[in-house]
């Protein structure tokens, strides 16, 4: 027997750790080759497909390697501190610790070749499958084929090759500087009492609760000031939570006799004091990675189905456009458009146009921005039909009306709202400013109609804006037709809808069903993508909380034999182990769904959406995968008690 | 009445394919309520193939084993189980303390499952720490106090809930002589003022010495039996005077095989 042999021997002996560690690199070796050979996809490269969506699986690919890294790293730590008396007796019979590295090494190395053989050939099963997903949600014409990918192949072998091997040697270091005695004692002997420090339990629930109180405040003007404070604050709250919170808690129980001095509590509780304290960083780390999963999910969801609410709210017509000069007819001609409208069937649009006067203001930072001068009455019964508020204003005073997606964001202050207007400077009274407007993508300053014919006699009809816009009931029918429209728009951005940075008043050509459809569609895919990082995140977190495990093993293992000495049966021995891993499993996740709650409260406070439902999904779908991982993964571990 | 009784008991190790070995042959026994009976006899003669059958943690290949006059051998596991915990308490060579516990919550674990009161708990476990002189020790953890208060906890926890039989299997093998001797006169406190029945497997012949009977087994059976007279040193000579009868191998691996 050699070393290699000992090595395949040690795979095998410890497979039980091994294995949840193959599935989980596994996992991600598998998302690793769907996305690459994508990217790598000969009709990709071609440009048949939306550059972006590569890009994005390209930032994909790379937060799953940052991710991968960190999980073997973590794993390869726990299953070498969890033989270190092993190890240390390998040394103690004489082998040379370089004879020791090369063992440890080769193992996972053997692991981690295992790994990318079966990511990688299931990922080519898979990839079939995921091609034909990612066709018909981008809507390609001919579905994406599978072909033979050696680039993919060869660029997710060599990644975590390199990924096992360096992680593994850096892992290796760690036990190297080890004595032999240190490597054969038993962790436990000389274990001190947890303690905990009552400032910083306080300091802690301090910070989550004055995290939480801002998080709950939060809105979308002051988020850029308050993301940072808040993720810090309860981030620290956490750390703090867990290192001494949880020590504080259990003492509290133990004194509780009443409650201490029962079965299974005696036994769970003053396991968890030192398994707590243990771990305590190691939850931490679980649980805000638990947070962000599910906060990520649950605003991702929320995020793409409001976007489709907003694209289509803030756009109560099915098309309309800006033109320059009434009558002009620069943007469309309107026998084109009429035509075009009878050849798709939508003769029954509603046709309207209102005429706007462009004038300039200067915004808070002092940008020069282009605002539109509409008449009220014009306006007002537009407002009416679309069930929108109407607005009276005295002479000599208006109304700042920004589109509906601007939500809270203002660009003016002031009680005076001073525009230009064809060179000339005018001065009003400024009643209100609201984000609830007919136009879809153009500030207007509505003014009582006296105040509108006065502006209006100072610009000649050549410089003034016509908005044309039409009404259609099936508009969900008219991708056709805003198609045909938008090539017959000549020279304008169509589907511009930024909202600041235009110089000078454009003619925009805006529709409702264009915006909207490739929001689904980047949300579907954004949702489909994204659900395998979701999945992964969850698969190696939860993997690494069932490692932890397995580092107390012996402990555990040597406990339940004393207790069946003295008369516990099995099935109380079995309680007592699924409680406490029970709890060491779902506290993190407990307090990082918590996080989630907070954060997806602020989410939908600061954009002003129900995310209650999607939440309560999100969350549901998170928690039972937890619980079903923790049924396996408990029932795994129990085999080895 | 007879606390133990054991008919032909008898077990053989690796029936099936291997070599048969038998550990025990055939022992008839029998203690009687408020004994203290000792177990001595070389390595491999069978003492701790008895003490596990005892314990109930092992089936016998044949006979029968009756507690308080109850056939054990027929019991089920889950009820075994059960049965252990009410009748029977265990000391042990390495004590078998939970470290994460104190000396106190060591010691009341046979009550936390018996699901007793709190104010029982604690006023059992003051009078029983009191009697073996550890309540100086009682909220330490476990590896803050010497081996003979550990096992001297560990002979508490054992006779908490006063079972039928305390079973004792090398209780001073881990313990140097001032510690085995303490717990010695402890035991034989148990024994003398709260009629506890004891059975101990020793190779110590002073530990031994504080027994009333000792039964020597050689190679699966029954060899010798004394008991102890007025005199306990004359008693110590007389065990020594069978072992050396007896022969074999005294300097046993001081780890339990349990």
């Amino acid at each position: 027997m050699n070393l290699r042999h000992l090595a395949f021997k040690n795979v095998k002996g410890n497979w039980r750790s091994y294995k949840a560690f193959l599935y989980s690199s596994c996992f991600s070796i598998i998302i690793f080759f769907m996305y690459t050979s994508f990217i790598y996809h000969p009709d990709v490269i071609n440009g048949a497909i939306n550059p972006r969506v590569q890009k994005g699986l390209v930032a994909c690919n790379y937060l799953i390697v940052v991710f991968s890294a960190l999980f073997i790293l973590y794993s390869n730590a726990t299953f070498l501190r969890s033989r270190k008396k092993e190890l240390g007796l390998l040394t103690l019979i004489g082998a040379t610790r370089r004879q020791i590295v090369r063992m440890v090494i080769l193992e996972q190395m053997i692991i981690g070749l295992l790994a990318i053989v079966i990511g990688v050939g299931t990922g080519m099963v898979f990839s079939k499958l995921f091609f034909m997903m990612m066709s018909t949600l981008l809507e390609v014409k001919n579905p994406i084929p599978f072909v033979w990918n050696g680039k993919a192949i060869l660029l997710t072998s060599i990644t975590y090759f390199l990924l096992f091997f360096v992680l593994s040697s850096l892992g290796v270091w760690s036990i190297r500087k080890l004595e032999v005695v240190e490597l054969l004692k038993d962790a436990r002997k000389e274990r001190t009492e947890p303690f905990y420090s009552r400032w910083l339990l306080v300091l802690g629930i301090v910070c989550i609760t004055v995290g939480y109180v801002l998080s709950v405040r939060v809105t979308l003007v002051s988020f850029g000031k308050f993301f940072y404070p808040v993720i810090g604050l309860v981030t620290i709250g956490t750390y703090f939570l867990f290192t001494q919170g949880s020590v504080a808690w259990l003492k509290a129980l133990q004194r509780k006799k009443s409650l201490f001095y029962q079965y299974p509590n005696l036994f769970v509780i003053s396991n968890l004091v030192y398994k707590m304290r243990d771990n305590a960083r190691f939850l931490f780390t679980i649980s805000i990675l638990t947070a962000l999963v599910v906060s990520a999910t649950g605003a991702m969801l929320t995020y793409y189905a409001d976007l489709k609410n907003k694209v289509t709210e803030g756009r109560p017509y099915a098309f309309s456009y800006t033109e320059k000069g009434i009558g002009s007819h620069t943007v469309l001609q309107p026998e084109r458009l009429q035509e075009a409208l009878q050849k798709y069937g939508f003769s029954d649009a509603r046709e309207m146009s209102i005429e706007q006067l462009p004038a300039k203001f200067s915004s808070i930072k002092g940008k020069e921005m282009d605002i539109m001068i509409v008449s009220e009455a014009l306006y007002n019964a537009e407002a009416k039909r679309l069930g929108k508020q109407e607005w009276h204003s005295q002479p000599g005073s208006g109304v700042l009306l920004y589109p509906d997606a601007y939500g809270e964001f203002r660009f003016y202050e002031g009680s005076q709202f001073v525009f230009t207007l064809m060179g000339a400077k005018h001065k009003m009274k400024q009643n209100i400013q609201e984000a609830d407007s007919i136009f879809a993508s153009e500030l207007c300053f509505l003014v009582n109609d006296e105040d509108y014919q006065k502006f209006a006699m100072s610009v000649p009809e050549g410089e003034r804006y016509a908005y044309y816009a039409y009404e259609i009931k099936n508009w969900e029918k008219t991708e056709e037709l805003a198609r045909e429209l938008q090539q017959q728009v000549t020279g304008t951005g169509g589907e511009s809808r930024s909202f600041e940075g235009r110089t000078g008043p454009v003619q925009v050509f805006d529709t409702r069903i264009l915006p909207f459809l490739e929001v689904k569609q980047s949300g579907a895919l954004t949702l489909f993508i994204g659900g395998f990082i979701s999945v992964l995140f969850f698969l190696s977190s939860c993997s690494m909380t069932y490692f932890k495990w397995f580092t107390d093993i012996e402990q555990d293992r040597s406990q339940f034999h004393s207790l069946l000495r003295i008369g516990m049966t099995r099935e109380e021995i079995n309680r007592v182990a699924i409680r406490q891993m029970g709890v060491v499993f779902f506290i993190p996740i407990f307090t990082g769904v918590l996080h989630s709650v907070f954060a997806l409260y602020s989410l939908s406070h600061m954009l002003d959406i129900n995310l209650l439902q999607t939440s309560l999904i999100v969350i549901g779908i998170y928690c039972t995968a937890a619980f079903l991982y923790f049924l396996l993964a408990q029932r795994e571990y129990m085999k080895h008690i | 009445m007879s606390v133990l009784e054991t008919k032909g008991l008898t077990k053989v190790y690796g029936t099936k394919g291997a070599v048969a070995t038998t550990a025990l042959k055939g022992i008839d026994l029998r203690v009687e309520k408020g004994e203290f009976v000792g177990i001595m006899g070389p390595s491999g003669s069978g003492k701790t193939t008895l003490l596990n059958l005892l314990a109930t943690i092992d089936k016998p290949t044949s006979g029968k084993i009756l507690i308080n006059t109850q056939d054990v051998s027929g019991l089920r596991k889950d009820k075994l189980a059960a049965f252990r915990r009410k009748h029977l308490g265990f000391i042990f060579q390495d004590f078998n303390l939970l470290d994460t516990l104190t000396i106190q919550e060591n010691m009341i674990l046979p009550l936390v499952m018996d699901r007793r009161s709190v104010t029982e708990i604690e006023k059992r476990v003051g009078k029983i720490a009191d009697f073996l002189g550890i309540t100086g020790v009682l909220h330490k953890k476990v590896y803050e106090v010497s081996g003979g208060q550990q096992q001297r906890a560990a002979a508490g926890r054992a006779m908490i809930h006063e079972p039928s039989l305390l079973l004792a299997d090398e209780p001073t093998g881990n313990l140097d002589s001032k510690s085995a001797k303490s717990l010695m006169t402890a035991l034989g406190q148990l024994h003398e003022q709260k009629q506890a029945t004891i059975m101990m497997v020793t190779h110590d012949p002073v530990a031994a010495s504080y027994c009333e009977r000792i039964l020597f087994i050689r190679d699966g059976e029954i060899f010798s039996e004394i008991c102890k007279g007025k005199n306990k040193h004359s008693f110590f000579q007389e065990i020594l005077d069978v072992l050396s009868m007896m022969g074999g191998d005294y300097h046993e691996p001081s780890s339990s095989r349990l």
